[in-house]
């Protein structure tokens, strides 16, 4: 009780520059939480490389002039072009013959494309799984149901299911989906053939000739985009009301070779022969994540040297702030000091009230980005996590670290005849 | 009865540096229960650094200090706290009112950190001080509008309130005019007759009816 009264009156007294220092940990802690919350976006595609046999595999890139829309549907060509349908079939069997190379799975560039102002060409951010090679080294965990029946097509759509989304719709059953085509909507019949061992949070999108695909019917009434909830579908496509399924769309092949990582010289091999007939080329994926890190951190370039600028003109201010704050408080400390305060007691009264100082604007900040990304529309590029967290606490630790030091320097190992003199002037 | 016994007592600042200042240097001296002294002499002399030292604010350089028999100058600075807390109470001339606050919100200072005085026992303590010095009234009052007068007076009470054995006052009177001098040495010379050891540092000449002792100190010793 004592406690609270030395903090409260000692805060209260100040609570003009206080407020304001709030306000800035604050927007400092806002500014760092939504950066972070890209970065964590970025970290989601390369903990799923990670996670998966992709790591002992390399990506083929075709030249540029492939990346259009490739449709094969099963039995018939799908999307037009038999000649471009060809050529990958033929850029296929031709990588597959490539010395070590051991297999070639498809991928589908579902998540974006993105371009490479500094390569110039395309860089993969994301990928879908396509075939049976693919599929078996991605490790998608499941609980119940088998990975490949995502291939299998039997006038429903295939469809693995999130653990909470289970719950609703158990394995072998059916669900109507609402697709958009053409800007109409078109209701589809899926089937649950998997369920996921946790709340998975990978979503693929329809592919081809589908636009879009409303996820609100998945997860009925309850708060949409919420990572929970979150299915897996092959991607597929209308043709005249009927479903077609995709086994490949986009040219990108994803390699398997023996050995472990490929080195540099085996890949460099690769690029040659491929150069050499035009076919485009190899990347690994630790590459393939530096360059959509370099393109997510070019993409938001203005945004990070904005936090960096606000992160120094916050700190100096801060801490200023603080020291300031702090050097006003001095006579009040002076006076506890003299009347029996000991040096423990007071670090602990300081720490306290710093403590209140910097953690409630940044749980404040924490909860209004938490809060926002889930209720924004469109959060297809950030993502809220343990990041958000980290980020947080350590504004928190450096700030707490700073006055800390601060009462240090003011009143460790001072004698308080001194501290007194200093306060008659 | 001896309650203060300094021994050869040297105080120096900034010891070892150029800017070193050797304020005391070595004062010997006794002070009984209950008595009540002044200790004069010229500005800077050290005045005020001795009685830093005796009030436990300050650690001496060189030298011993016993209080009520205990030696002080090797006690750790968590015991001089304690000692701040429960054996002394400071009157200063015109430091350590915080203005902010109501005046008896100043008087429960030593209180807040007395462990063996509940927090609901508090006010009481304090209004029964302010009662004795009749400054009951001016409780609730911000001291940042009370006169010089009953701002001293309300330090006094604050120094009074975890009756202490000794009040020490570092020119209590220097910012009053001689009427209030007056009337704040009548008060601490009350004090004294009841039995508190006081030891005021002044430049008032007419002390010496107040105090049973003068002591003079010239350049760091005593004349
Ligand atoms: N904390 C300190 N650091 C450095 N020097 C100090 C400190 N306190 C006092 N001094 C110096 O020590 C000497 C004695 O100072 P002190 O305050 O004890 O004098 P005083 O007798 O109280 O003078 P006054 O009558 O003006 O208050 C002075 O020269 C002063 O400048
Ligand atoms: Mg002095």
């Amino acid at each position: 009780m004592k406690n609270l009264y030395i903090i409260c009156k000692g805060m209260w007294k100040n609570k003009g520059s206080i407020i304001v220092l709030m306000t800035q940990i604050m927007l400092m802690c806002l500014i760092f939480n939504i950066l972070s919350t890209k970065f964590a976006y970025v970290n989601q595609s390369r903990k799923m490389i990670k996670t998966s046999k992709l790591d002992n595999a390399v990506l083929f890139m075709p030249a540029e002039r492939f990346c259009n829309l490739i449709g094969e549907k099963t039995g018939n060509t799908y999307g037009g072009s038999e000649d471009i349908y060809n050529s990958y079939y033929e850029m296929k069997t031709s990588i597959a013959g490539y010395q070590d190379i051991t297999a070639v799975g498809t991928v589908h560039a579902g998540m974006g494309l993105v371009w490479d102002t500094e390569q110039q060409e395309y860089a993969l951010a994301g990928f879908q799984v396509y075939d049976t090679v693919l599929l078996e080294s991605l490790f998608l965990p499941l609980r119940e149901g088998k990975l490949r029946d995502l291939l299998t097509a039997n006038g429903t759509v295939p469809l693995i299911v999130s653990s909470p989304l289970s719950k609703m719709y158990g394995l072998g059953s059916q669900m109507d989906v609402t697709i958009g085509h053409n800007e109409e909507l078109y209701k589809v019949k899926t089937t649950v053939i998997g369920v996921l061992q946790n709340n998975y949070c990978y979503y693929t999108f329809p592919g081809g000739n589908i636009d879009s695909i409303l996820l609100s019917d998945l997860v009925e009434k309850r708060i949409s985009h919420s990572r929970d909830f979150f299915c897996i579908l092959p991607p597929f496509g209308l043709d005249d009301d009927n479903i077609i399924q995709f086994t490949a769309e986009d040219p990108s092949f994803i390699c398997f070779f023996e050995g472990k990582g490929p080195t540099d010289f085996l890949v460099d091999q690769w690029n040659n022969q491929a150069e050499t007939e035009g076919l485009g080329k190899f990347i690994t994926f630790e590459d393939m994540d530096s360059r959509e890190r370099k393109q997510i951190i070019i993409g938001n370039r203005s945004f990070i040297s904005l936090g960096l600028i606000v992160a120094l003109i916050s700190l100096i201010g801060i801490s200023g702030y603080n020291i300031l704050q702090m050097l006003k408080n001095r006579q009040e400390i002076v006076v506890y000091l003299m009347h029996g305060m000991d040096w423990p007691h007071l670090f602990f009264v300081e720490m306290a009230c710093n403590a209140i100082i910097v953690l409630l604007p940044a749980v404040v900040a924490l909860g209004a980005v938490k809060v926002g990304i889930s209720a924004a529309e469109n959060t297809d590029t950030m993502l809220y996590g343990p990041l958000n967290l980290i980020v947080t606490s350590g504004i928190c630790a450096a700030y707490i670290l700073v006055s800390m030091v601060t009462v240090l320097l003011l009143y460790r190992d001072r004698s308080l005849s001194s501290l007194m003199r200093r306060d008659e002037k | 009865m001896t309650y203060i016994q300094i021994h050869d007592l040297h105080k120096i600042y900034n010891h070892n540096t150029p800017e070193q200042i050797h304020a005391l240097k070595g004062i010997s001296m006794s002070i009984d229960k209950g008595e009540m002294l002044a200790i004069m002499g010229p500005s800077g002399s050290g005045k005020s650094t001795l009685l830093n030292i005796i009030g436990c604010l300050d650690y001496p350089t060189d030298g011993k200090y016993f209080l009520d028999g205990q030696l002080v100058s090797s006690l750790k600075q968590n015991m001089l706290a304690k000692i701040r807390n429960k054996q002394v109470g400071f009157v200063l001339q015109d430091f350590g009112i915080l203005n902010d606050r109501r005046a008896i919100e100043n008087v429960i200072t030593p209180l807040l950190f007395n462990k063996s005085v509940k927090w609901s026992d508090m006010e009481r303590r304090a209004y029964k001080i302010m009662e004795k010095l009749e400054i009951s009234k001016l409780a609730k009052r911000l001291t940042r509008n009370l006169s010089g007068g009953e701002k001293q007076r309300v330090a006094i009470a604050r120094a009074m309130v975890n009756e202490p054995e000794i009040i020490l006052a570092d020119e209590p009177t220097g910012a009053l005019d001689t009427r209030l001098s007056d009337e704040i040495l009548s008060l601490l010379q009350k004090l004294n007759r009841e039995g508190k050891t006081v030891i005021i540092v002044t430049h008032n000449p007419n002390i010496s009816k107040y105090c049973n002792r003068t002591l003079n100190i010239v350049d760091g010793m005593i004349a």
